[in-house]
């Protein structure tokens, strides 16, 4: 037997234990097996690793987290009959009717504390010894957000390479292509103080001729800035983002890797959503 | 609507959903190699999943989903590169020949007695997963482990059967060579000579991982 030959069936030696091969070539490499001895310890190595493997790998969940799981996924199903049921109205009749249904205003409680759970959960790796300097991120600052929107200072840096640039003054990485993938073209960006923090001020154009549209994108160290006002949690796909309102402009708020994003646009909600939910998108 | 029949154990996705916790968060510890953020990530994806059931089709394979949820949750959340970035930055950078260990050499890195690996080498196995670049470690995982089909685990990494071909014979390659260093390194075989793709008369191509990227890009 040659080493050429081995060579050729090399690669298909893991498919063959894989039981991924088609018929001529299963025949073909069992017929080899039966005449090579290098290439039967070859399968035999590839065994005993994936047994190896499986002793290695294989975990149980500790029983916290299964706990902490059915909570989640109750609540989740909770805040899905909420919304079929037609959201505050029937929040707030159940709130106050009263009556044997009445156990069920316990259910939106839950649903919020674990959405707020969750959420805090993509910020987690912050020492509690940190939370105490954390700036908040409330609903004066959103109107900071709204007012740079509506009377934007020209921008410092006016394409993609020249953003990027300004990675070294905030000192988180910076992605202005994640909101382009969306259709949005980038205007160009500046650095704003918030909070003694430096954050990114982003504008970018969607749409063109009479449909285009400005929206703003303030990107922050989520790790020392955190969003306190009170936004609405939206799923888009399999995506959080959280939603409101401020003087007629759509926020959205979106964090991912510990940087946090505020989207501000006179987009319809459910579009200024989305365009939130571009950070998650890599596809 | 009656609360009477929605009591919050009855729901068959649900129950289902947890049957399969202990593999996702199994595979969770691999992909992050961080029981803490294992626990996050796995937390995440069952909420994902929940939101996104209405996309499930019910009858199709329900533990691939979840893992689909999971590796891209792990991707947007831990690596804003995506995975492929890992093959660059990987601890294994260096150029990567198949590699060719004589049957006998392979022979000394199993115990005579079980035919499975020797002990010394099933600790080192460990070490040698972590260290492999996350879309093979993945890659392995899924199959060897989870028994995932190629057309599954293509779905769950969203790449095509034959990138998910490469990178299990890749990554079990590079698993090979580590477990061979170390038995080395603790004298359990002896040196030999390697023929290298530099040394084989074959001509064979250096298959180095720059090249597979570019391969990959369609730029060569």
């Amino acid at each position: 037997m040659t080493m050429h030959e081995c060579r050729d069936r090399a690669r298909m030696l893991g498919s063959y234990l894989d039981g991924e091969l088609e018929a001529a070539k299963l025949l073909d490499i069992d017929e080899h097996l039966g005449s090579c001895e290098t290439c039967r310890e070859e399968v035999q190595l590839l065994r005993a690793t994936r047994g190896s493997l499986r002793r290695v790998v294989r975990a149980s969940a500790p029983s916290s987290l299964r706990d902490r799981i059915g909570s989640a996924m109750a609540a989740e199903r909770a805040r899905e009959e909420l919304r079929a049921d037609g959201g505050g109205a029937a929040l707030e009749a159940r709130l106050f009717g009263g009556g044997p249904g009445s156990w069920r205003t316990l259910v939106p409680v839950a649903t919020a504390a674990a959405i707020a759970l969750i959420w805090g959960a993509a910020a987690r790796g912050t020492p509690a010894s940190m939370n105490e300097s954390l700036a908040g991120f409330g609903d004066d600052l959103l109107a900071e957000l709204v007012a740079e929107h509506s009377q934007p200072l020209p921008p410092e840096a006016k394409n993609a390479k020249e953003v990027r640039g300004l990675e070294q003054y905030v000192g988180f990485p910076v992605q202005p292509g994640s909101f382009e993938r969306g259709g949005a073209r980038l205007v160009g960006g500046r650095v704003v103080p918030l909070r003694s923090q430096r954050s990114l001020m982003l504008q970018y154009v969607v749409g063109t001729g009479d449909d285009a549209r400005r929206f703003s994108v303030l990107v922050y160290d989520a790790q020392k800035i955190q969003v306190t006002a009170n936004l609405a949690p939206r799923a888009v796909g399999t995506a959080e983002v959280r939603v409101g309102r401020e003087k007629g402009y759509s926020v959205a708020a979106a964090q991912r890797a510990g940087v946090g994003y505020l989207l501000a646009s006179d987009l319809d909600p459910d579009k200024n959503a989305q365009l939130a939910a571009m950070v998650y998108d890599d596809r | 609507m009656s609360f009477t029949s929605e009591a919050p154990k009855a729901d068959p996705f649900v129950d289902e959903a947890l049957t399969h916790m202990d593999a996702l968060y199994g595979v969770a510890c691999k992909l992050t190699r961080n029981p803490t953020e294992a626990e996050d990530l796995v937390q995440d994806s069952f909420v994902k999943a929940m939101r996104a059931r209405s996309q499930f089709h019910a009858g199709t394979n329900l533990k691939a989903w979840l893992f689909r949820i999971l590796t891209n949750t792990f991707i947007n959340k831990y690596r804003r590169g995506g995975l492929e970035r890992s093959v660059l930055d990987g601890p294994d950078a260096d150029p990567l020949a198949d590699g060719w260990v004589s049957a006998s050499t392979m022979r000394q890195l199993r115990d005579p007695e079980t035919l499975a690996l020797m002990p010394l080498v099933e600790d080192e196995i460990r070490h040698a997963l972590d260290a492999l670049p996350a879309e093979f470690r993945l890659a392995v995982v899924l199959s060897d482990v989870e028994e995932f089909s190629y057309e599954e685990i293509a779905t769950i990494m969203g790449c095509p059967i034959g990138t998910v071909m490469s990178r299990l014979h890749r990554g079990r390659k590079l698993l090979q060579r580590t477990l061979y260093n170390h038995a080395l390194a603790l004298g359990i075989v002896k040196g030999e000579e390697r023929v290298g793709p530099a040394q084989d008369a074959e001509g064979a191509k250096t298959a180095d991982l720059a090249e597979y990227r570019a391969r990959k890009r369609g730029t060569v």
